[in-house]
């Protein structure tokens, strides 16, 4: 074992290159020497410029180290893919004292180990880094500065896991010399787009996850692909609708077939008589005999109603619909309740028309702090412990009667989208996620509370949140890349580690980590430092002697 | 030297390779005799490895070939000398030097002997003869075992693979139109029809073994038709009659082996003949004069055959109920043509047309189909024979029409001639513009004058000043009478005489007061409408208006005289503001003037809905009352939802779990019924969706096909508003939160 290192050590070590070298002049020296018809004066020519040459090749196995002062008071590092002329203009603008590229300062770390200690701010310009470098900067002041080449994204996100019918976001930043256009692509229907005008651009993309499963999405550049943009969109829960009636109509009747038709549990529950309720179940749930509502659609004469203000309390959403005077309703409202409702006339009609088949009552809903509202309709809901939501709006089975159901789809599936209270098990991560990078991952809302959690055929430990005790969140890193399973059911996509976006992520997590370590304390002073000649000059310097030695015989003189 | 020795290297090595031929050869051979008989390839190549060892050992390939190749050259050149030994001498003396510079000079220029051995045949002819039983044996075997049993692919087959579901080796289509299209039978492996319907097909289905298989034919609706198994093919004849889908299903002890693809049955109709008449006139008039014979001609085609045509012709004569028709068919020549232009002579004299009859015709014609034929017939032309013996109403009612005023003024029209004026004032002369105000300033005067009658104001020509009408207006009767002269039943002209007289008899009013016997002084206009005015010689105290409307009237005229008055300057512009009051103060009046009755009719008291509602009796009343329903419905957005998760989910060469295949299915099922109503327009999604459940892969350009088409089916209608990111945090703090920010 001892001797195996040994000689690895000797192997490494340039010593074993130096004794061949000599060899190599000896050998070269003799042959010289040996062939006799020569004259003199072209024999000394030629040892000389084999010696030169020979000389040249030692120097460049030797490195030889130039030293000169300079200030690292502020110590500009780059990444080699960053452009000389950029390079400069940070210098400049920084006014740093010395550039120094990644290699230059491994070196240099392997020369002096302390090295590092003299350093003053650290500039991190681009993001290539090897993780030997990273690890060698703790305890520094470091300011990272970004390089991005144009049409390059710099910037990116969406959200790993998603319902059906949720929105999706992807937001990102990207540079751009020339006008393009930038579309989110599902095959080749175009969901979004935007024209990127020159100069950096931030861009914001969004539609319905329309998928169950994996679903691959992509972000093109003037159709060229930049980057595939892989979701998972899980099966959204049915929301358990009840609706409490003061007597049967017509608009509440189609609103919960609709929501049948959805896929919802709707529970109607209607006063026909003094004393007598009926009850409508759609959509039932075999098993489970309770009940549990998510929205309660009503009456505003109902927000009294005990099962109203048990819904109000724990969170769930409440939707007003057929409100005949807003003004007393409104009121009812707000005493209940809790909210703010603000209302204004607008129209000593009996009602407005807003579209065709549409009509709303004369009244506005001014605006509130809490209060979101829905669309351009005079809908809005206001944010309590649970939502409660007003609808301004006569009737709207018209719509539907008269054919234009994608109104009244619009209408409805909004309402519902904002009124929709927290489910259950919901799993946050942000995309994209990177191999060997370390990714958070957030269990919101368990509906079974567990301390562990399985992923990519691993299982991690969950950790309680402090603030909020209904979220577990864990960090983990992936190692596969591809499709990744997650719990029992989902899957989450592990891009191949590649591009400024993954070392740019891994940066940002060294410096949020760095954070905690940061030591100001910096020997500001100048000191000395060593170069060495480029590669490029040894090689023009040896093949110059080359040429030379090539030459040489073929001169008479 | 050199030339010798080149030439002995140049023998061996032929010799060396006539040898490997021959080894080559035999050993090809018993490679090939051996694989005829034995079905394991180690063997029969082991086999021809031997062979080839035997027969390099027989050739000495692998021998020095030295001696053998200066034996041979001796043989063959004379001039060696039997001395070519001599090369093999390590240190040849003198002799031997010179016997051998004298071969080198002998041989200089002799080329290079071929040897080949004359029994390099053998090999050769082994060859032949294996080749030969090597094909020829399987043709005799086949023959051979052809006659004692039928079906020799289940007898090619072992018992195992017996035991293994059979599979699908071919499939053939035959298509064959109806005899009388002509067209040729088609037939290959294309399981796509297309053809006329009644066409025959024929399905002709192959697999590797048929037991225990039962082959069907299965539309989308699942609906089956069995093959019929002759012999090792499954057969299946049917008549195209209408368009569908259709897939080949096998079931082998109950349970299905092989799903076809969809593939598309369409019955492409035979299209009724087709008959472009020459003449676009429907309706054509008659006369004495014309010529009594009509030529008529139309362009009559088919998609095959038109078998006959002609010309039906109805005469009608007599009016209202006495009309009688006589229809005679007219047969055209030409039969069996595919298209041709027809003309035929309508003889009217034969027909017996006379003035006053009407003649109907159209063509017909009938194709080749059988057994029903297509009859097609044109549209329905007539001709009717002008009696110019009776004049027509119509024509006297359209005399009456001229007679109507060319022109009345109403105020809103001089508002009109004013814009208008002022519109175009700047392109017009500056006299033409002033005239043009100061009678647009007349027209409103004769409006003023109107109106200002019904206030009982008095005449022009009663004021004292000038007559204002033009000289030609006053020059008989007066400006009044003319401008109303249009509108008044003036039956009696020019006699004014009686006037005062002859009253009407309806109106039994006396107008005693009124001033007789002095015509001068009398208002004429006030004397014609003395009879419709209630004017009881004193304007002001005329009871037709009441007050409010008469102050509007009166105002409106006020207006009146001051646009006449800047008319009447050549200044429209300042007049405009005038005439508009006017008439705004002209249609109040007329507002006020009517009058509306309020209908009166029970008004109930209201109900007091709060006290009133659910205070019913509820004795018969069930309390229970509640009904549970459920929508099963298929829910096609969540499945295409599903399937597009799959289509991304499946990787290449992977199969679909049994789930994800019935997802697929159920999907397929429902696209092709959709299929069916839009006319295969989506065709390609579901021919894809059949290729996923039969587990073969998609190309990158299928997927994006399938994934594009499927999208517009999500119906995603969820507007795009604020994020909805379900996330629950801490009640307590977030009800401090929501309290504490209003």
């Amino acid at each position: 074992m001892t001797f195996t290192v040994l000689i690895l050590s000797v192997l490494q070590s340039k010593w074993l290159l130096y004794l061949c070298l000599g060899i190599v002049l000896l050998m070269q020296l003799w042959l010289l020497l040996r062939s006799a018809n020569l004259t003199k004066k072209r024999l000394w020519i030629r040892v000389c410029l084999n010696v030169l040459v020979w000389l040249v090749v030692f120097l460049f196995v030797f490195q030889p180290e130039l030293t000169y002062t300079s200030q690292t008071n502020k110590v500009i590092l780059t990444d080699s893919n960053v452009p000389k002329t950029y390079v400069q203009k940070v210098k400049d603008s920084v006014r740093a004292g010395e550039v120094l590229s990644n290699a230059e300062f491994i070196r240099l770390i392997g020369k002096n180990p302390h090295f590092i200690d003299q350093l003053g701010h650290i500039f991190l310009l681009g993001q290539n880094f090897s993780s030997e470098t990273l690890g060698r900067l703790s305890q520094k002041n470091l300011t990272w500065l970004p390089y991005f080449s144009a049409e390059q994204l710099q910037d990116l996100h969406w959200n790993g896991i998603v319902k059906k019918g949720d929105i999706q976001e992807v937001n990102g930043k990207i540079a751009v010399g020339d006008t393009h256009i930038l579309r989110l692509k599902y095959a080749n229907k175009v969901l979004d787009s935007l024209v990127l005008e020159k100069g950096l651009n931030a861009f914001h993309f969004s539609f319905p996850a329309f998928t169950i499963g994996r679903t691959e999405t992509t972000l093109t550049l003037d159709n060229e692909p930049l980057q595939h943009i892989h979701f998972y969109s899980h099966t959204p829960q049915p929301f358990n609708v009840l609706f409490i009636l003061q007597n049967p109509d017509f608009e509440s009747k189609n609103l919960s077939e609709w929501l049948g038709k959805n896929n919802h549990r709707v529970e109607i529950i209607t006063t026909i008589a003094k004393d007598a309720q009926s009850k409508v179940s759609i959509n039932k749930a075999s098993q489970s005999k309770t009940f549990n509502a998510d929205v309660v659609i009503t009456d505003p004469t109902n927000a009294t109603h005990a099962l109203v203000k048990k819904a109000v309390n724990e969170g769930k959403s409440v939707l007003f619909i057929n409100a005949m005077a807003p003004e007393q309703d409104t009121k009812v409202i707000n005493q209940a309740l809790g909210t703010n409702w603000r209302i204004k006339r607008t129209s000593n009609e009996q009602s407005v028309n807003i579209a065709d088949n549409l009509s709303a009552l004369p009244y506005t809903l001014e605006t509130s702090l809490n209060q979101q509202s829905v669309g351009t309709y005079p809908i809005a809901i206001q944010k309590k412990v649970g939502k409660i939501g007003l609808s301004l709006l006569n009737e709207t089975f018209p719509l539907k009667l008269s054919g234009d159901s994608l109104t009244y789809n619009k209408i409805w599936a909004s309402v519902l989208q904002q009124l929709s209270p927290a489910q259950s098990d919901n799993v946050l991560i942000q995309a994209p996620v990177f191999v060997n990078t370390q990714t958070s991952v957030t269990i919101n809302n368990p509906s079974v509370t567990t301390n562990k959690i399985t992923l990519a055929g691993d299982t991690t430990q969950l950790s309680q949140s402090a603030v909020n005790p209904l979220s577990f969140s864990t960090d983990y890193i992936f190692r596969q890349s591809g499709w990744q399973t997650l719990q029992d059911s989902l899957n989450i996509f592990v891009d191949e580690a590649s591009g400024g976006l993954q070392q740019s992520k891994q940066i940002q997590q060294m410096l949020l980590a760095h954070q905690k370590f940061e030591n100001n304390s910096s020997v500001a002073s100048a000191q000395v430092l060593t170069t060495t000649l480029p590669d490029w000059l040894w090689y023009v310097l040896i093949i110059l002697g080359l040429a030379a030695l090539w030459l040489e015989p073929k001169l008479s003189f | 030297m050199n030339q010798v020795k080149h030439i002995i290297s140049g023998v061996r090595y032929q010799l060396y390779a006539t040898a490997l031929l021959a080894c080559s050869l035999t050993a090809l051979s018993v490679f090939l005799l051996l694989s005829v008989f034995i079905h394991s390839l180690p063997l029969v190549i082991i086999g021809s490895i031997i062979a080839f060892g035997i027969s390099a050992y027989y050739t000495r390939l692998f021998t020095d070939k030295q001696n053998d190749a200066i034996r041979l050259i001796h043989e063959k050149i004379d001039d060696t000398e039997y001395s070519l030994q001599l090369l093999t001498v390590n240190e040849p003396n003198i002799a031997e030097q010179l016997q051998l510079e004298r071969l080198a000079a002998k041989l200089s220029n002799q080329k290079t002997p071929a040897v080949i051995n004359s029994r390099l045949w053998i090999p050769v002819i082994a060859l032949a003869l294996s080749l030969g039983i090597y094909f020829g044996y399987p043709l005799i075997r086949q023959n051979q075992s052809a006659n004692p049993a039928v079906g020799s692919t289940t007898n090619n087959l072992s018992p195992e693979e017996l035991a293994k579901p059979p599979v699908f080796s071919s499939a053939k289509l035959t298509i064959t139109p109806p005899a009388y299209t002509g067209l040729p039978v088609k037939s290959g492996e294309d399981l796509n029809a297309s053809a006329i319907s009644g066409s025959t097909l024929k399905w002709q289905v192959e697999f590797n073994h048929t037991n225990d298989l039962a082959l069907k034919l299965s539309n989308n609706r699942g609906e089956e038709l069995t093959f019929k198994k002759t012999a090792e093919t499954f057969e299946y004849t049917d008549i195209l009659q209408s368009t569908g889908l259709y897939a080949i299903k096998a079931y082998w002890r109950d349970s299905l082996v092989y799903q076809s693809d969809y593939y598309r049955l369409e019955a492409i109709p035979d299209l009724a003949p087709k008959i472009d008449p020459a003449s676009k006139e429907l309706y054509k008039f008659h006369f004495l004069k014309d010529p009594k014979t009509i030529q008529v001609s139309a362009r009559i085609s088919d998609d095959f055959l038109v078998t006959q045509a002609f010309i039906i012709a109805t005469v009608a004569r007599g009016s209202g109920e006495n009309v009688k028709f006589r229809e005679i068919k007219l047969p055209i020549s030409q039969a069996n043509f595919k298209e041709t232009t027809v003309t035929k002579s309508i003889d009217l004299k034969a027909l017996n047309f006379a003035p006053g009859d009407e003649l109907y015709y159209y063509w017909g014609a009938f194709d080749n189909k059988k057994p029903e034929p297509n009859y097609t017939k044109s549209d329905t032309y007539f001709i009717v024979y002008k009696d110019t013996s009776k004049t027509e109403e119509a024509e006297m009612a359209t005399m009456a029409m001229n007679i109507l005023p060319e022109y009345f003024r109403s105020q809103r029209q001089i508002i009109i001639d004013t814009e208008k004026l002022i519109a175009k004032s700047k392109k017009i002369t500056q006299k033409e513009f002033n005239s043009t105000s100061n009678e647009i300033g007349f027209d409103q005067k004769a409006l003023r004058l109107r109106y200002g009658q019904y206030l009982g104001e008095e005449f022009e020509n009663s004021i004292g000043g000038g007559n204002p009408l033009p000289e030609e207006a006053t020059g008989g009767s007066n400006m009044g009478s003319d401008l109303l002269k249009g509108f008044v039943h003036a039956h009696d002209e020019g006699e004014h005489d009686h006037e005062d007289g002859a009253k009407p008899q309806g109106h039994d009013h006396d107008h005693g007061s009124a001033p007789k016997g002095n015509p001068d002084n009398e208002d004429p206009l006030a004397a014609i409408l003395k009879d419709y005015v209630h004017s009881h010689d004193d304007g002001e105290a005329n009871t037709f208006y009441e007050q409010s409307t008469r102050s509007l009237l009166k105002m409106a005229l006020e207006q009146m005289w001051q646009s006449e008055l800047h008319l009447r300057l050549y200044e429209p512009e300042k007049a405009l503001p005038f005439e508009k009051k006017a008439l705004e103060f002209l249609k109040s009046a007329q507002q006020k003037a009517r009058t509306f009755v309020k209908k009166t009719s029970f008004d109930p008291p209201p109900i007091k809905e709060k006290e009133k509602r659910m205070t019913g009796e509820l004795n018969k009343f069930n309390e229970a009352f509640s009904y549970e329903k459920s929508f099963s419905q298929q829910q096609v957005e969540r499945l295409v939802a599903e399937v597009l998760g799959i289509v991304d989910t499946k990787v290449d060469a992977q199969k679909l779990n049994g789930i994800q295949k019935q997802k697929v299915l159920m999907l397929g099922s429902y696209m092709s019924s959709k299929v069916m109503n839009s006319k295969l327009t989506d065709w390609s999604v579901l021919s894809l969706l059949q290729k996923l459940i039969n587990d073969k892969d998609l190309s990158a350009d299928e997927k994006a096909t399938l994934k594009t088409r499927l999208y517009q089916l999500t119906g995603m209608s969820v507007p795009k508003g604020s994020l909805n990111t379900s996330y629950e945090g801490n009640k307590k703090l977030e009800k401090a939160f929501w309290k504490n920010i209003q």
